[in-house]
This record gives structure tokens, C-alpha cells and sequence, in this order.
């Protein structure tokens, strides 16, 4: 009886280690790649630069307007207004100027504003007793 | 010129196209002209060439010192009984106003005057042989 549990004990454990000797693993590696373009975007466009101006008048006029910008996490950028032949509407000369002229995006919306001011004592240009007149103009977003 | 040189430029005929080439396609390939995001926007103006109206009103004269005389200006639309009758000449965009003043109980022209809202460029006291009156022109 002893020999043939003695048997039955080696062939039982013959068996079990045969699983064992088949269980092992492979670790297959692969990689996760992601080709981000990079961009910027105005969130927020600028709305008008709206001056209100009495001909001769004595002080300067100032208008301004903000604008948003979202840019890629740490990507530069930089902003820049066209440029126009004169910078006149109704025979006034304006000027505008940026908040800001680069920066660098973080993700989020970043606000910045378009400064306009209008030199006093200027008469411009109405037959009327008030006339109104609009330039379009463009901000440039470059990254 | 390593692009130039993986390009191969040394040994093509073509070697300064290819040399203008290879640098076009380095210089997009460094991303320094990525993008652009352009958006307009409009600059108005509104001009006003006439004056802001309003009414100004000398105060009631004290007969006692009549070489005082206050000037009230309120900016309110020109009621029409406020118009003047006093001389009054437009000169440019300013109007010269005279506001006259008296001697004692005397009274030359009315009371009620209108000017115009604005600055005041300037004003001076004329004195006449027999009556004083204050002048004063007006900017806008």
C-alpha cells in the first residue's frame, strides 16, 4: 500500500507541475503616441472700438475694446493689428494699441485689450452736425 | 544644409533649386510658421460738430449791486422762450453772446439768456461811456 501511495504521490504531483511549467508570462511593450497640433484661437473677439468725438474738442478721446485668446499649454505666440493707409475715420486720426503684443498659451482664455485714443482738437471731417464713420481693422493672432 | 545634404543637393544638377528647396522645407518644418487666427473688428466714430445745447440764465439781479451777474447753465434742451433777443453773431464754432448788465434799477436787454454748453474761452468786462457789459465767447 505504501509503495503504491507513493505512486500515486509522485505521479499526482508529476501532473501538477506540468501547469506550473507552462504558466509564464510575456510583457509585450507598446507605446501610446499622440501627434498634438499645436493652435491658438480668439475666444473672444474684439468687439467695435467706438469713439465718440465733438470736433475741436479739448481733451483726447479714448476708446478701447478686449478680446480673448486660448493657445496650447506653453505654446508663444505674438498679436499684431493691421496696418492701415491713414488710421482716419470721418477725417479723425485714431491710434490703437495692444495690451499685450506675444504671450504664451496656458490652456485658458487669456483677456487682453485694444487701447484706442484720438488726439484732441482735431475739427475732422461732417457736413452735418453729427456724422458717424467706421474702418475695419483685423488683429492677427501668430503662433 | 542638412537637409540640403539628406536631400542629396550635391549631387543633382539642379544643386542651388534644391538648396532653396531643402531650406523651405526646413524652415516649415520648424514650426515657426505654425498657424495664425486673424479676426476683425471695426473702429466707429461718432462726430458731433454742434454744440451740446443747454440754457444758461443770469441769476436775479440785485438792484442794490447791479455789477454782479451770475451766469446759471443747466444742460437741458433750448426751451424756445429762452432764445435770446440780445445780439448774438455766430463767428466760426463759437458764439459770441453779450450779456448786458445796467446801471442801478436800469436793464438793457432781458434776463434770460442762452448760451451753450462748453468752455468758456475766454470773457471780459467792456466798459462803455455810459453802460458796462459783459462779454464772453464760447468753445465747443
Amino acid at each position: 500500500m505504501n509503495k503504491r501511495l507513493a505512486v500515486a504521490v509522485a505521479l499526482a504531483a508529476a501532473f501538477a507541475a506540468i501547469p506550473a511549467a507552462q504558466a509564464g508570462s510575456i510583457a509585450p511593450t507598446f507605446n501610446v503616441t499622440v501627434n498634438l497640433t499645436s493652435k491658438c484661437q480668439v475666444t473672444t473677439a474684439p468687439t467695435d472700438v467706438a469713439f465718440t468725438y465733438t470736433s475741436f474738442q479739448g481733451t483726447a478721446a479714448t476708446a478701447s475694446t478686449t478680446y480673448g485668446v486660448q493657445c496650447t499649454n506653453t505654446l508663444p505666440y505674438t498679436m499684431a493689428l493691421d496696418t492701415t493707409a491713414t488710421n482716419t475715420v470721418a477725417g479723425l486720426t485714431y491710434a490703437l494699441a495692444l495690451s499685450a503684443a506675444s504671450g504664451t498659451g496656458n490652456g485658458a482664455a487669456q483677456s487682453y485689450t485694444v487701447n484706442g485714443t484720438m488726439a484732441a482738437g482735431q475739427g475732422g471731417t461732417c457736413a452735418l452736425g453729427s456724422c458717424s464713420g467706421t474702418e475695419g481693422r483685423t488683429l492677427t493672432i501668430t503662433y | 544644409m542638412q537637409v540640403a545634404k539628406a536631400m542629396g543637393c550635391a549631387r543633382t544638377p539642379w544643386r542651388r533649386g534644391c538648396r532653396v528647396g531643402a531650406f523651405a522645407l526646413a524652415l516649415a518644418a520648424s514650426g515657426a510658421w505654425a498657424g495664425q487666427a486673424s479676426v476683425p473688428f471695426a473702429v466707429t466714430v461718432n462726430l458731433r460738430t454742434g454744440p451740446e445745447t443747454g440754457t444758461c440764465q443770469t441769476s436775479p439781479e440785485s438792484p442794490a449791486r447791479p455789477s454782479i451777474v451770475s451766469i446759471d447753465c443747466h444742460a437741458k434742451p433750448l426751451e424756445p422762450s429762452a432764445v435770446p433777443s440780445t445780439p448774438q453773431a455766430r463767428d466760426g464754432r463759437a458764439f459770441r453772446f453779450v450779456i448786458p448788465t445796467g446801471r442801478g434799477d436800469e436793464r438793457y436787454g432781458g434776463v434770460d439768456l442762452y448760451a451753450g454748453t462748453g468752455t468758456i474761452t475766454s470773457w471780459r468786462v467792456v466798459h462803455l461811456s455810459d453802460w458796462d457789459y459783459l462779454e464772453m465767447t464760447v468753445g465747443w
